[in-house]
């Protein structure tokens, strides 16, 4: 165990100082932070819409006194005793929106929107204002102290027209955002994956692993670096997802990054990464690991990288408007129950609408199967293939080496005398 | 039971048609030199690997300490590849503080000895420098430093001193010598005979998989010692009395080695060149036969041949794999 422990430490702080890690883990967010900086920087200059001039209101607790004026509100207010009516008025387009004082708003400080169109970031002002110069006004407030203090602790807007709870601006984020978070995840597993194969390719370039062999097992070694690159991985996509909850939380704050209110990583789609991505992870590494010895440079580490690697990413990627039109659809489906495309297809529609649980739950009982054979299969090459230098390996010698019982470590002389190093 | 360090018992292992090692037995005790000799290809690698584990024979028995080989054994071998390397990327004293870890020594450890290894063989101003900007050379003593940095009982050490210059390869071989009288057993292999006949105890020679000649060094050169004189000089040497032979020395460039008559002393020979003024010497000497000449007595071949010949195969048997490789087969299904 404590030879697992220190492998697992070497590779992790051997490729955390890497160049190529640094960059994978700061470049790539960074990238992407400026590309939606971008896009919602533009997207906030084009679509803050018009103030709107009536405005219904439903104040169901009695704070606000429609004869008391309040300074710097633009917008008509006008009063309504039940939601019903005011609902009635806006569906005749009488309003442009109408907000409601709810019961328990003197405690909650929740105050829901309703409009059939965007509304624009004024009109918070407008009744922010509104109720902080109605509650100065008065000589007795029967309101929690924190709440005197800031009467709105939250506004909700909600667009009636198709029933969503979220603006149009939103609705573009709602789905980009489980892609991205997706394909972070992605990345990082791709990141971690080629550095074991290259860490492999190298200590059998450099002969090192003629020591490795005679001091730890084939096991410990596979073991070691898989949990050590593992953590590595988790590393980065812990360091991506406190990026991104920091700027879901705090962004919203910086006028231009408004936009960000709209993101919603919901705790669901984050457990389901860990979980789909962490198996992934297990799955794709047995498989490069396989190949990692196989492969004699790093070309061709690079190519049996794309080889396993690929069908897995571009499938989902490509398909992506299928997936976000038909999130439950035969395609989306298929690919999320296949081991290779089952991490990034299933993250993605978890992320983008309701997925039935039994097949989450089947998808990642097939990838855990999945994943046990591959390590079982792959192990065995592994060990088989370790001390085997540049030596070109058919499929068939491989399936030998799979079907035997025993395996041993094949070298160049075991195989070019007898075509087979299992016993 | 006395201990051994290693005991082998009738080992052969075979690969395909391929008898690499053939019955081959033979034990290391602590506190000797071992020399393993032979050509490229006799089988000396297979064996090393035999012994570690990492090869399993195909008949025979092999007991390390006394003991079937296990993972805490391990613990108490030091072993140098032939073919060897290290993390080209990391400061040496990381490698050699992760690989005697890895050696079951506790870290502050493994780095303490790390210094105090790097001290002793010149390096320790280089320690945090990486491996990469090491020479050939110093990164050769880097990797022996790591064979023996968790002080194994047993060290094995395949051409121990491929790469090294004569200055290096006298400090590795006075190491050698001192971990001898801590009584830690040494098996040194190489092709190269001349490199530690000097400093072997005793000696496995294997030819072709099979043992050829093993016992003490001292013994075996008496055993195969030569009734004969290397002289330089001038005269007629064929003339002098008590000469059968007359060859050219291999080992001395201007020499020429004389066959004695079994009957006839040395002594008596000198005596003889002294007295006679026809001959004169500027150097005279007892032959003794290298462990090259004798490996030629016993193997009736010469090493190099047999090194071409091994050359050749393994040649020849790279290219029915790589025709047998993916590529030999798809080149084969197009052409259907």
């Amino acid at each position: 165990m404590s030879k697992i422990l220190e492998i697992a430490k070497r590779e992790y702080l051997y490729n955390l100082r890497k160049p190529s890690f640094l960059f994978a883990a700061f470049g790539t967010p960074l990238i992407i932070i400026f590309t939606w900086i971008l896009v919602f920087a533009g997207m906030g200059s084009q679509s803050e819409p018009e103030p709107l001039t009536q405005v219904g209101m439903v104040d169901l607790v009695g704070i606000i006194d429609p004869t008391v004026t309040v300074d710097n509100v633009t917008m008509t207010v006008i009063p309504y005793t039940d939601e019903a009516t005011a609902r009635a008025d806006l569906d005749e387009k009488r309003l442009e929106a109408y907000f409601v004082l709810p019961e328990g708003f003197k405690t909650s400080g929740i105050l829901p929107i309703y409009s059939y169109q965007e509304v624009p970031s004024s009109l918070q002002g407008d009744i922010r204002r509104l109720i902080v110069g109605n509650i100065r006004s008065q000589s007795q407030v029967d309101m929690p102290l924190d709440r005197i203090l800031v009467p709105v602790n939250e506004m909700t807007i909600q667009i009636l027209d198709s029933g969503r709870t979220i603006n149009e601006a939103g609705i573009v984020f709602t789905f980009l955002a489980p892609f991205f978070f997706s394909l972070l995840f992605w990345i990082s597993m791709q990141t971690t994956g080629n550095f074991l194969m290259n860490g492999l390719v190298e200590e059998k370039k450099n002969r090192i692993i003629e020591i490795l062999v005679t001091t730890v097992t084939p096991t410990q070694l596979l073991t070691g670096k898989i949990i050590g690159l593992g953590l590595l991985g988790l590393t980065q996509v812990g360091l991506w997802l406190s990026v991104a909850l920091l700027a879901i939380t705090f962004g919203p704050q910086i006028e231009f990054l408004e936009g960000l209110g709209n993101v919603q990583l919901p705790a669901d789609l984050i457990i389901s990464g860990f979980l789909f991505f962490g198996m992934g992870y297990l799955f794709n590494a047995s498989l490069l690991a396989g190949a990692g010895v196989l492969a004699g440079t790093e070309q061709q580490s690079a190519q049996y990288s794309a080889l396993i690697l690929m069908p897995g990413y571009l499938p989902p990627v490509f398909l992506i408007i299928e997936f976000i039109s038909n999130t439950n659809g035969p395609t989306a489906t298929l690919l999320s129950m296949i081991p290779f495309t089952a991490p990034l297809s299933m993250v993605m529609r978890i992320g983008f609408g309701a997925v039935p649980i039994e097949q989450i739950l089947l998808s990642l009982g097939i990838l855990a199967l999945s994943t046990l054979i591959v390590s079982w299969a792959s192990g065995k090459v592994f060990r088989w293939g370790l001390l085997l230098y540049g030596k070109k390996i058919n499929l068939r010698e491989l399936l030998g080496v799979v079907a035997s019982r025993k395996v041993t470590y094949a070298t160049s002389a075991t195989l070019s005398e007898s075509g087979r190093g299992a016993e | 039971m006395q201990q051994t360090a290693i005991t082998v018992e009738h080992i052969t292992k075979t690969y395909g048609t391929f008898k690499a090692v053939d019955n081959l037995s033979f034990d290391v005790r602590p506190g000797e030199i071992f020399a393993m000799l032979g050509p490229n290809g006799a089988g000396k690698s297979t064996t090393i690997r035999m012994i570690l584990d990492i090869l399993r024979p195909d008949t025979g028995k092999i007991t390390v300490f006394n003991e079937k080989i296990s993972d805490e054994l391990k613990h108490r071998i030091g072993y140098l590849p032939e073919e060897r390397g290290l993390y080209r990327e990391v400061p040496v004293i990381e490698v050699m503080t992760y690989l005697g870890a890895l050696k079951g020594l506790s870290r502050p450890e493994a780095k303490k000895r790390s210094m105090l290894l790097l001290e002793q063989l010149e390096l320790a101003d280089k320690a945090k420098k990486k491996v990469k900007e090491f020479s050939k050379g110093m990164q050769q003593k880097v990797q022996f430093a790591v064979t023996i940095l968790h002080e194994p009982d047993l060290i094995i050490i395949d051409e121990p001193f491929s790469g090294l210059d004569p200055v290096n390869t006298q400090l590795i071989k006075g190491m050698v010598k001192d971990l001898k009288q801590k009584g830690t057993a040494i098996v040194m292999s190489s092709h190269e005979m001349f490199q530690v006949e000097e400093m072997a105890d005793r000696l496995l020679m294997v030819n072709r998989g099979k043992l050829a000649l093993y016992g003490e060094v001292d013994e075996v050169r008496r055993r195969y010692a030569i009734h004969g004189i290397i002289v330089e000089g001038s005269g007629d040497w064929a003339q002098l009395k008590g000469v059968e032979k007359v060859e050219a020395a291999s080992n001395s460039r201007n020499g020429m080695f004389l066959h004695l008559n079994p009957a006839i002393s040395t002594d008596a020979v000198l005596a003889e060149i002294a007295s006679n003024s026809a001959y004169h010497i500027t150097k005279f000497e007892q032959a003794v036969p290298s462990l090259n000449d004798i490996f030629i007595t016993v193997a009736g071949e010469r090493p190099e041949d047999i090194e071409a010949e091994h050359k050749e195969k393994i040649s020849t048997s790279t290219n029915k794999v790589v025709k047998r490789g993916l590529l030999g087969r798809s080149a084969n299904a197009s052409t259907k």
